[in-house]
């Protein structure tokens, strides 16, 4: 297991790319002020583990392009269970609990890339500062918690392949490509069941020409197929961050490389 | 620790295991393909349907099988009328 909750800064506070998260892409020049020496970019690898239950939180992690952090709870028997995927369209880490955070589940990175972490204290003093961050975060809170709601509710009635179904299209949507860079393994431990089940449930997928299938890859080959398999929880909750969240013009959220 | 492979035969077809995973024992192996069935059976059930007759074949990292578990080794199914 890696274990590094303060990960790597990649590059100096000046170069961070706010516009690579939806949250940070709607600050103003001067909020983005507000943050400057507590945003850093970095770089987190697939596995890592920010944080687990019990430990305080120090930042807040807002993933960039197609990065992935997954919030999940440890069960007494060894299982993992997944409760919320997180993208570009958020952030994790001191989010609900406004600053004074002893984490409750294990946050770990599901697909390693690019993040801006941004300290706690300081993103607290910004919202204090700024009436937009603080009624951002607030709107971001009841959107998270909703998509935590819809995950219980799917976890506890949906079939497998449904579940599997509306988490391409999720990750598909903060992937920059088709590609969706996760091994089968990272799969059945979101979906809480065994590697061979994600495998079976995977060839299906494939044989229907809805993805195809690489070492460590899914392809997303038809996106309309994987909508019409897919339970409502991801339409659902794509609507409500559309509601809750401010509006974002299509090109505002942009890739690393191109800031 | 051994390298154990998961070939699943069942309705569907063959579902082979390029990956395999690492545990200590053949024993701890067919525990963990008594999970994999469990884990299908159990979603097969909530749609109505319920495929008994797959199994799974359990391979070393030489290709050589160690064990197969037939479905309905994984439950025990009580249809006595009561
Ligand atoms: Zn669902």
């Amino acid at each position: 297991m890696i274990k590094n909750g303060a990960a790597r800064a990649d590059g100096d506070a000046a170069k961070v790319n706010f516009a690579g998260n939806r949250l940070l892409a709607t600050f103003s020049p001067a909020e983005r002020a507000l943050l400057t020496g507590a945003a850093l970019p970095v770089s987190l690898r697939k596995g890592e583990i920010l944080w687990q239950p019990g430990e305080a939180i120090p930042a807040s992690y807002f993933p960039c392009a197609g990065t992935q952090i997954s919030l999940a709870v440890d069960l007494a028997d060894g299982a993992r269970v997944d409760v919320a995927t997180i993208g570009k369209e958020g952030a994790a880490g001191g989010i609900v609990s406004c600053g004074t955070a002893h984490a409750f589940g294990t946050a770990s990175v599901q697909v390693g890339g690019a993040a801006i972490r941004v300290d706690l204290a300081e993103l607290e003093a910004a919202k204090a500062r700024s009436a937009h961050i603080k009624s951002l975060f607030c709107r971001y809170s009841d959107a998270l918690l909703a998509q935590v709601m819809q995950s219980v509710a799917c976890n506890a009635s949906h079939a497998l392949e449904a579940r599997l179904c509306r988490w391409l299209l999720s990750s598909h949507d903060r992937a920059a490509g088709d590609d969706i860079p996760v091994t089968q393994g990272v799969l059945a431990e979101m979906l809480g069941v065994q590697r061979t089940t994600t495998n079976m449930v995977l060839k299906t997928l494939s044989n229907s020409g809805a993805v195809e299938l690489k070492r460590g890859t899914i392809r997303v080959l038809s996106r309309a197929t994987l909508e019409e398999l897919a339970c409502e929880c991801y339409r659902v909750v794509e609507e409500h961050f559309a509601r809750v969240l401010p509006p974002l013009k299509p090109q505002q959220v942009v890739p690393d490389d191109e800031a | 620790m051994p390298r154990y492979f998961f070939h699943l035969y069942n309705a569907i077809g063959i579902t082979r295991d390029e990956e395999g995973q690492e545990l200590p024992s053949v024993e701890a192996a067919r525990a963990s393909a008594v999970k994999v069935i469990r884990d299908i059976l159990r979603d097969e059930i909530g749609s109505g349907a319920l495929g008994i007759g797959g199994r799974v074949v359990i391979a070393d990292e030489a290709s050589a099988i160690v064990g197969t578990v037939p479905f309905g080794e994984a439950v025990r199914i009580d249809s006595t009328p009561h």
